[in-house]
């Protein structure tokens, strides 16, 4: 009866979901897609959790292990304590069962919280980390694209180029170091660290968007040049529009590249806020999730990678539920 | 373009949405913000480990006897008076009649004892559960070898407490003020388990009580109302920071946003020691703590089962160099394991730095080590450092000072639980360690490296030095031939060589000029009774 | 793009040839002038330690440059680190890690992935729901984890191991291709379904061509602009990659130097109270330069590869 929940989920769930999208078939292509899809979900979740267990297991180190050596009755009591005194297939049958239940134990690093717990007050910090991010993402990388684009060849194109190029190498970590001296220390317009007050977030979320505002600003500029040599803007032009109707016109085109990175860009977005979560001491997923791993704390890490792998699977299916929205076409294909 | 119009609209408004949901702000600085280290493990005190964690503690709770920050013997806790039997092995304290814990209940004696086993039992998980070793058969209770009736703690009233010692302790009242051994309210642990460190849950019996606590993040404390005594100017408000980086730390204490950073990083001390920060008395406080970096070199490894090898390499490293050009943090150069003006019963002091300690000298041992073992050059061996960035700065200057005798290392960096299990199993040849005081006194140092010690990791078993510190156990009381005593098994551990000691690690903390009250002390910890903030 | 080319083969070279160039040991620690900014009071210096090489090349290379240079050495024109060794010396030896990373890395993932993409489009359905599926879930994996386990686990192994060949820069090898080859099988896949039911290829079926010679000829020559696309994203990736595991303490180990290891140094130099900037800007620059070109050179292959030539 333990077992019951995670028979249904992982077994039960994806079946019935793929003998639908089976008869759905017949009728709409996408919708059997999409059913497909949404069993993969359980399935990838149980790979994941699979794989992450013998990871985790298989590295030297456990969570015990500190400079000062843990009395040996000591171990053995926290190890009974924490379950990981039972055989390898029970524990991985147990956090199988539990993550069913949406329950992965308590934390061996945070004794006084349960996983669960550590990833609800964490979360919101990283949502919002995030959310920010993808914003800045798209104020300067859209922007900044079509600038480029319209002055192909000439300076504004390079400099954006070069741009482009500083940002997509230098790590965030220096970004964020450098960006501090000014805005932190010289004006003393942002707080150093933190997330007491909402100009707080600022910063990280700038320092987390930037690359990506690099990457949607490639994806715009070369999306552009090509629509505006299309048949499309050509059309656009026959038909005496100003130049600036036919700019937006390629710009909708370019959109299509765009939209199908979001996802994609809101997963890297989630899973790359740990350095910056750690520089600017902001309490969210990420540094968990690093910590977590170094730390081996096993039932947080799988917590956290569960959790990532459930968020980048869901936004790169929203990604693909969007894209006929921007592009009638995909609809078709 | 009404598709681009709404993903702006749409990504700005979950943007403001989540911003609301947030709650960001909310909460008033606090009186005091303290920029601690990392969050800690748990707020049960058997639980907790790190000096970041036992600062914590020491706000929230009070053990029977209480240190003092300027260095003193251990002052008045919950015990108001303690004797001492003639013989040294029986203690008994004399509890304060009108101890609280912070919900009201009234704490007595015989609750304290509870607190105390329940710190030697398995499940705990008390790091430290051989930190009352010396009590009558809390050893073997710990175990599971004997009954909790057999542990010599108990409640001769509700109001005294009596420790009955195996043998006597150099310094039984130190231990006792160290926070793993704070108390803990039975009447709570007894309804909600595991669940009493909760914030809704929590009491403690310190001069200030928990109020609400963030992961990670942030820990606040206001005056505990049953706490014995009131300080007129004490501190209506209390921030612990939880914060893992210093650079973090540092550009939080920069920015003003806390009162009191417990570590600067070590890239930020040239520039703070040049500037005015750094006159006496003024933001920057360093203090000599109570703590060796050194390195292990495994004796059970080929190429270190000859002293004269191991000794060679300690030779060659110029630690007044690495101390006063690469560190530059304030820290001691390191020739002995224990550090400068340790305590509780022993003179050893710093030996001065060996006159022959040159290249050369450490050429001719190596050889003359390496020729016994029929060699002609040591092979290359690994030295294992944890991933932190002075830990990765000491190893890459060790390797360069080592090639100049000849000598290959290559630097590993490993995380610091990988690195532990390696050194626990004996699978290295030279490893990075750091050891700091429990309490002060040479003995806490030099019994890691005792055979039975499950803190050697070296594979060094010398009877002659284990001989040498048991007799130091029976002279506990008289000083001068303790010492020597120690001092002679000292010489031993660093003849024998399974140790590198590199430096003496110091205190850096920097105290806003308004934070009164505080004292750099060498055990690193603040007595948050004591602060008041006058601006 | 001439120009663009001859600096990146220029920068390629340099790397190549640092041996024989005229630089200051990287891991030459001088605590005496540790931190200096970057100063040119002096060009040359001489009279210090020449670095140490190891390998079949290393005795004739230190031979050729005394016989062309003596003992001199360019004097820390880019300022020195904390540890007093020349920013300059580091970055180019750091050039040859880096680059080498970059560009092996790449081309295994990129390999890999097409391969991988490749017969997935190929297979069409069963096979190709079942490879790309495999490929989600090794994707859905978060990299982070995957890295850090992977270094401890490679690591360890060494240890254990001292005779395998497996040295510090093919771990880092492998764990960046390991974790960057499953966007390039995406993007192959995606390019190898549209051209199966491209029109020249039902052509050339008709014509009664072999599929073996159709995907030899028609498949995968049309497949080289998106793989030469996926690559000059791989790139940068896989260099933000290996500054990454710097920035936790598992990337180039010591002596050894990477661009990486610099920023990240470089970074802990960066305090509220001080900012050694020229630790952070000039191995800052040299990646993002390399970028660049590598970018605008792979665009260019790419546009140049395109069937029907400048598009």
């Amino acid at each position: 009866m333990q077992h019951l929940p995670a028979v249904l989920l992982f077994v039960v769930l994806p079946c019935v979901l793929l003998w639908l999208a089976r008869n759905a078939a017949r009728r709409t292509q996408r919708r059997a897609a999409l059913l497909r899809r949404a069993a993969w979900l359980p399935l990838t979740v149980l790979c994941v959790h699979g794989l992450s267990f013998l990871l985790i297991h298989a590295v030297p180190g456990g969570p015990f292990d500190d400079e000062r050596p843990l009395p040996a009755e000591t171990r053995a009591g926290l190890e009974a304590r924490f379950g990981l005194d039972r055989p390898m297939l029970v524990q991985w049958a147990a956090g199988v069962s539990g993550m069913a239940r949406g329950d992965f134990g308590p934390s061996l690093a945070h004794r006084d919280y349960s996983v669960s717990e550590v990833v609800i007050t964490a979360l919101p910090p990283s949502l919002l980390l995030g959310a920010l991010a993808l914003a800045w993402t798209l104020l300067l990388g859209i922007p900044a694209g079509v600038w480029a684009a319209c002055r192909r060849g000439k300076a504004a194109d390079h400099a954006v180029n070069a741009a482009i190029a500083l940002l997509l190498a230098l790590p965030t970590f220096v970004l964020a170091g450098l960006l501090m001296i000014p805005l932190v220390f010289q004006w003393r317009l942002l707080p150093a660290a933190g997330l007491h007050e909402p100009a707080a977030v600022l910063l990280p979320s700038l320092c987390l968007g930037l690359p990506l505002a690099a990457q949607v600003a490639r994806l715009v500029r070369s999306g552009m040049l090509e629509a505006l040599r299309g048949e499309w803007v050509r059309t656009l032009r026959a038909a005496g529009l100003p130049e600036r109707r036919v700019a937006a016109g390629a710009l909708r085109l370019a959109m299509v590249s765009v939209v199908a990175f979001l996802g994609q860009a809101a997963a890297a977005v989630l899973t790359g806020s740990l350095v910056i979560e750690q520089l600017f001491a902001i309490p969210g997923l990420g540094a968990h999730f690093v910590e977590s791993a170094l730390n081996r704390d096993f039932t947080l890490a799988l917590g956290v990678v569960i959790l990532y792998t459930a968020l980048a699977y869901v936004l790169n299916w929203t990604a693909d539920l969007l894209l006929p929205v921007v592009d009638p076409r995909a609809e078709v294909s | 373009m009404p598709a681009l119009r709404t993903l702006l609209l749409s990504s700005l408004a979950l943007g403001a949405i989540v911003f609301w949901c947030c709650g960001l702000g909310g909460e008033e600085r606090a009186e005091l913000v303290i920029g601690n280290g990392p969050d800690p493990m748990s707020l049960d005190p058997a639980q907790c480990q790190s000096v970041a964690d036992g600062r914590l503690m020491a706000a929230l709770f009070s053990g029977l006897v209480t240190l003092d920050p300027t260095g003193g013997p251990p002052q008045q806790g919950m015990a108001r008076q303690w004797t001492v039997s003639e013989h040294g092995k029986r203690w008994s304290f004399n509890l304060r009649p009108e101890l609280r814990w912070s919900d009201g209940t009234a704490l007595i004696a015989p609750d304290l004892v509870w607190s105390y086993l329940r710190f030697l039992q398995p499940s705990t998980g008390a790091r430290m559960a051989d930190l009352l070793d010396c009590v009558v058969g809390a050893a073997d209770h710990r175990r599971g070898l004997a009954p909790a009736s057999a542990v010599g703690i108990t409640a001769s009233s509700a109001h005294e407490i009596v420790f009955q010692l195996r043998e006597i302790h150099p310094c039984f009242l130190t231990l006792l003020a160290q926070f793993p051994l704070f108390p803990v309210p039975r009447h709570v642990i007894e309804r909600h388990g595991s669940a009493w460190t909760r914030t809704e849950n929590f009491v403690s019996n310190g001069s200030m009580r928990l109020v609400s606590r963030r992961l990670r993040d942030s820990i606040r404390l206001e005056p505990n109302p049953h706490w014995l005594s009131k300080t007129p100017n004490g501190l209506q408000s209390l921030e612990f920071r939880c914060v893992d980086n210093p650079a973090t730390l540092l550009n939080l204490y920069v920015a003003g946003e806390v009162d009191i950073a417990m570590d600067v990083p070590m890239a930020a001390m040239p520039t703070l020691l040049a500037s005015p920060h750094a006159a006496p008395g003024s933001e920057l406080r360093r203090h000599t703590r109570l703590g060796t970096y050194f390195l292990r070199l495994n004796v059970r490894h080929p190429s270190f089962e000859n002293a004269a090898v191991r000794s060679a390499l300690a030779l060659a490293v110029d630690r007044v160099a690495l101390t006063t050009r690469l560190l530059r943090g304030g820290e001691a150069p390191a020739w002995n394991f224990t550090p400068p003006g340790i305590h509780c019963g022993t003179l050893l002091h710093q030996a001065p730095p060996p006159q022959h300690a040159t290249l050369a000298a450490a050429q001719k041992l190596l050889q003359t080590g390496l020729a016994s073992q029929g060699l002609r050059e040591l092979p290359p061996f690994e030295l294992l450092h944890t991933t932190d960035p002075l830990d990765a700065a000491v190893s890459e200057w060790l390797q360069q000072r080592w090639q100049e005798i000849g000598v290959t290392c290559r630097a590993v960096a490993l995380d610091a639980r990988t690195l532990r299990t390696r050194m626990a199993a004996g699978d290295y040849a030279a490893a990075r360690s750091t050891w700091m005081a429990d309490y002060d006194d040479a003995s806490n140092f030099l019994e890691c490296f005792e055979s039975t010690s499950a803190a050697n990791r070296t594979g060094w078993i010398s009877p002659a030095y284990d001989a040498l510190l048991r007799e130091a156990r029976t002279l506990v009381g008289d000083d001068a031939a303790r010492s020597a005593k120690l001092r002679e098994a000292e010489t031993l551990l660093l003849s024998a060589g399974p140790i590198v000691p590199l430096f003496h690690h110091a205190s850096r903390t920097l105290v806003k000029p308004w934070v009164r009250g505080f004292t750099p002390n060498p055990l690193e910890w603040v007595n948050p009774a004591a602060l008041w903030v006058q601006r | 793009m001439k120009a663009r080319l001859w600096l990146l083969a220029c920068i390629g070279l340099a790397a190549l040839l640092v041996p024989l160039l005229p630089l200051a040991d990287p891991a030459a620690v001088d605590l005496e002038r540790a931190l200096q900014p970057p100063s040119a009071a002096a060009w040359l210096e001489h009279g210090r330690t020449l670095p140490q090489w190891h390998g079949p090349l290393a005795g004739p290379c230190a031979a050729l440059r005394r016989a062309c240079f003596g003992d001199a050495q360019i004097a820390p024109l880019l300022g020195t680190d904390a540890l007093g060794r020349c920013v300059l010396a580091r970055i180019a030896n750091g050039a040859r890690i880096s680059l080498l990373i970059a560009l092996v890395a790449s081309l295994a993932s990129l390999s890999v992935g097409t391969l991988w993409g490749a017969s997935a489009g190929l297979a069409g359905g069963r096979g190709d729901q079942l490879l790309m599926r495999g490929a989600d879930i090794l994707g859905a994996l978060p990299l982070t984890f995957l890295v850090i386990f992977v270094v401890a686990l490679l690591r360890s192994w060494r240890a254990e191991n001292p005779e395998s060949s497996l040295d510090q820069t093919a771990v880092l090898l492998l764990v960046t291709a390991v974790v960057s080859w499953i966007p390039a099988a995406r993007m192959v896949r995606a390019e190898v379904l549209s051209l199966r039911s491209a029109v020249f290829v039902d052509a050339a079926r008709l014509a009664g061509a072999t599929p073996a010679r159709i995907l030899r000829q028609h498949i995968l020559p049309n497949t080289a602009p998106v793989a030469i696309a996926a690559w000059t994203l791989t790139v940068p990736r896989i260099l933000v990659l290996e500054s990454f595991l710097s920035f936790l303490g598992l990337g180039v180990e010591a002596p050894g130097v990477s661009w990486g290891l610099q920023l990240r140094q470089g970074c802990d130099a960066l305090t509220a109270v001080h900012a050694s900037w020229w630790l952070i800007v000039f191995p800052g620059l040299a990646l993002a330069l390399t970028l660049l070109l590598l970018g605008s050179v792979g665009e260019a292959l790419r546009v140049r590869l395109q069937p029907g030539g400048a598009a």
